[in-house]
């Protein structure tokens, strides 16, 4: 059973109205939400139903021996889940987990100290390449979970906000290239008023005020590489934001700042999460790149856990295959493991992390033959 | 002002000038960037005569090195795979992050050991900007290459015309046509540190080439045909048919990058080659390292650089100035 407490215990009364608010207002728009709804709109799923589509783990052979986990220091309790599930098929298996953090885990990888890698995000380039600059090949990447939907920390998905005052609908990636990024990036003109995405009467002529994270912060780089197709370039008009500090030291997420200037500005749009949202702003329904029929997707736990809203995130682990190699022993049980009905419960179970869907499942379990 | 060893035996705890150990156990594990081309590997060159140099006085001393690449370099230090990194970029904020992970409440130590020379064959060639050979332009400041690369909501997102950079004539109404490297290439990494500033963000105006070595020369041929075009590049690359431009900063003065100017550092885009080790504590102590690294500084070690013409010493007042940054 998805744990329906985590999202609502971890949204403070603030962001609590406005996914409520917020998911009323997609009721109006979005033609793509077909599952479940929570009765108090939240979109978030009936986990069971979900879930009853992964496969069950069957353990392929007994295996034994030493797994060495290093990597994403926000998943204790999880990999103690899985590490604990798993040893109740295979007793001979022991673990060494080591979390020391995800920017720490390739290093642990290609220096020999780990066998398994967890990225609690998507991976950078560098970290490929450094893998790569040692082995000569790169690693085998397998997704382990999808983002969360509206937990801090855990690589939660974006959301693209307006004023609410603003009557605009949806986006489609592709104008949102357009606005955020640099125009020599894409085809198409660029998008500097709101009368070019469709809205009419005193909206047409207004211009497009731009907001987000700055261009250095993880959510700035997923934004450029699933956004702006991962040119570097951002839009001059583009008022960025930074993280920030509290007097005792807390850390202020930019999102905070991003979502403030929105809601004093009816001209604006901005990239951040419902968690640092107020009354004054409004997420729309994304449209993904090269979608066929144009669908539009609201940012809800469904559309998140379907991979149907397209600012949706993920996490990985890796590891060290040489290639035309296939993936052995302890390692390889426990990532079919993982990637079972079971190891998703226990990603429910946790409560942050969104669980992989079916479909994702499969194309990761392949990546193991 | 203390002399970079003696400063650097403070930072380590230990006594000042490189000195013959009196037993050296540890094998000094390297590990760095990769600038194998077919010509040669400069950077393992110079390596491997500094680590000769040093067994003169610690015979005992062995090494194995593991020029992988720079981004492998940092994981090596703190996977504890590496006792030593050489790498011709700073660490990246991700890296850090990994380090201190991985090494809590410490930052790795930096000492820069060498600057590429401004001959062809230098690894780290120095950037430069370039014109075509006919513009009237001969020095930029650095305060202008700002306003000209950096993207700030603030500015216009115009075109800049080159009457910005104080050119007359029937050039001045003309858009200025920006081309470098890509963004996430060293050397558009080290501009933008050195220009733009802590939090860059460059124009939508600017054209990035890819690659490295190979979009130098791409940059060079864009501007050479392109008589609005102002590009960065690196010397190596520069040919008569494209200008090197005088960088002005805030003496007033033009600098080129000569070999005078970049040992000083007085021409800001040099490049440098930083040693990276741990930091000791009260946990960690490795002699063998510290003394390594106190010879890379000392005036034996720094001979041995200026030995091989594709790099250049360090000066002793900005390896010391490094070291005090980070005590």
């Amino acid at each position: 059973m998805i744990n329906r407490r985590a999202s609502r215990a971890l949204c403070a009364k603030p962001c609590a109205t406005l996914l409520l608010s917020a998911a009323l207002l997609f009721g109006q728009s979005s033609r793509a939400i077909s599952g479940h709804r929570d009765s108090d709109g939240s979109g978030t799923p009936d986990g069971n139903s979900q879930l009853q589509d992964l496969p069950v783990y069957t353990p392929e052979s007994q295996v034994s021996g030493v797994i060495r986990n290093f990597g994403n220091n926000y998943i204790p309790e999880l990999m103690s889940r899985w590490e604990e599930g798993f040893q109740k098929y295979h007793p001979g298996v022991k673990f060494e987990t080591s979390l020391p953090g995800s920017e720490a885990a390739m290093a642990g990888l290609y220096g020999g100290i780990a066998d398994l890698a967890f990225i609690g995000r998507e991976n950078y380039e560098s970290e490929i390449r450094a893998f790569a600059q040692v082995t000569g090949y790169p690693p085998l990447g397998i997704q382990i979970s999808s983002g969360s939907f509206m937990t801090p920390h855990k690589t939660f998905a974006l959301m693209v906000f307006v004023h609410k005052d603003n009557p605009i609908a949806k986006a489609s990636i592709d104008q949102l290239a357009l606005i955020f990024g640099c125009p020599h990036n894409n085809t198409g003109t660029k998008i500097r008023y709101w009368g070019q995405l469709g809205l009419k009467g005193t909206w047409s002529h207004r211009r497009i005020h731009v907001y987000g994270y700055s261009p250095t912060t993880g959510m700035a780089r997923y934004f450029q590489r699933t956004v702006l197709g991962g040119e570097p370039g951002w839009s001059d008009q583009l008022v960025d934001f930074d993280n920030g500090h509290k007097p005792n030291g807390e850390v202020i997420n930019a999102g905070v700042y991003v979502l403030d200037a929105l809601a004093k500005d009816p001209s604006g749009i901005a990239f951040a999460n419902f968690l640092y949202a107020g009354p004054n702003v409004r997420a729309i329904a994304l449209v993904a790149k090269g979608s066929p029929k144009n669908e539009a997707y609201s940012p809800t736990w469904e559309n998140v856990f379907l991979r149907r809203y397209p600012l949706t995130r993920f996490t990985s682990v890796f590891i060290n295959r040489p290639p035309g190699q296939a993936v052995n022993g302890p390692v390889r049980e426990f990532l079919r493991y993982i990637l079972s009905r079971d190891g998703m419960q226990s990603v429910a179970d946790d409560g942050a992390y969104v669980p992989l869907n079916a479909k994702q499942i499969e194309i990761e379990r392949r990546k193991l033959q | 002002m203390l002399a970079p060893p003696m400063l650097l035996g403070v930072v380590f705890g230990q006594s000042a000038e490189p000195e013959r150990q009196k037993s050296v156990h540890v094998v000094l594990r390297i590990w760095g960037a990769n600038t194998k081309t077919a010509s040669g590997n400069p950077l393992a060159d110079v390596v491997t005569s500094l680590e000769e140099a040093y067994k003169q006085h610690n015979p005992e001393a062995r090494f194995e090195n593991h020029f992988h690449g720079n981004d492998s370099a940092m994981g090596g230090l703190y996977a504890g795979v590496a006792d030593v990194v050489f790498m011709t970029r700073k660490p990246s904020y991700i890296e850090l992050d990994g380090y201190q992970q991985m090494i809590q409440g410490q930052t790795p130590l930096q000492i820069p050991v060498m600057r590429g020379s401004p001959l062809v064959s230098s690894p780290i060639p120095p950037i430069v900007l370039v014109v075509k050979a006919t513009n009237p332009l001969t020095t930029v400041t650095l305060t202008n290459l700002r306003a000209v690369f950096g993207s700030d909501c603030r500015d216009s997102a115009a075109l800049r015309p080159w009457s910005v950079l104080n050119v007359s004539g029937s050039l001045a109404r003309q858009p200025i046509h920006l081309v470098g490297f890509d963004l996430n290439s060293e050397e558009a990494m080290i501009f933008a540190d050195t220009v733009l500033g802590n939090s860059p963000r460059w124009t939508c105006n600017y054209h990035p080439e890819q690659g490295s070595s190979a979009a130098a020369r791409r940059i060079v041929d864009d501007v050479k045909h392109d008589p609005n075009a102002l590009g960065i590049t690196t010397l190596d690359r520069v040919t008569s048919e494209v200008k090197v431009l005088g960088l002005v900063g805030k003496s007033g003065r033009a600098i080129y990058p000569t070999a005078e100017n970049l040992a000083s550092g007085t021409y800001p885009l040099f490049r440098t080659v930083l040693a990276i080790t741990r930091r000791p504590s009260k946990k960690y102590q490795d002699g063998t390292t510290a003394n390594f690294l106190s010879f890379l500084a000392s005036p034996q070690g720094q001979e041995v650089v200026a030995s091989d013409d594709r790099f250049l010493p360090v000066p002793h007042a900005a390896t010391a100035d490094a070291v005090k940054a980070q005590r």
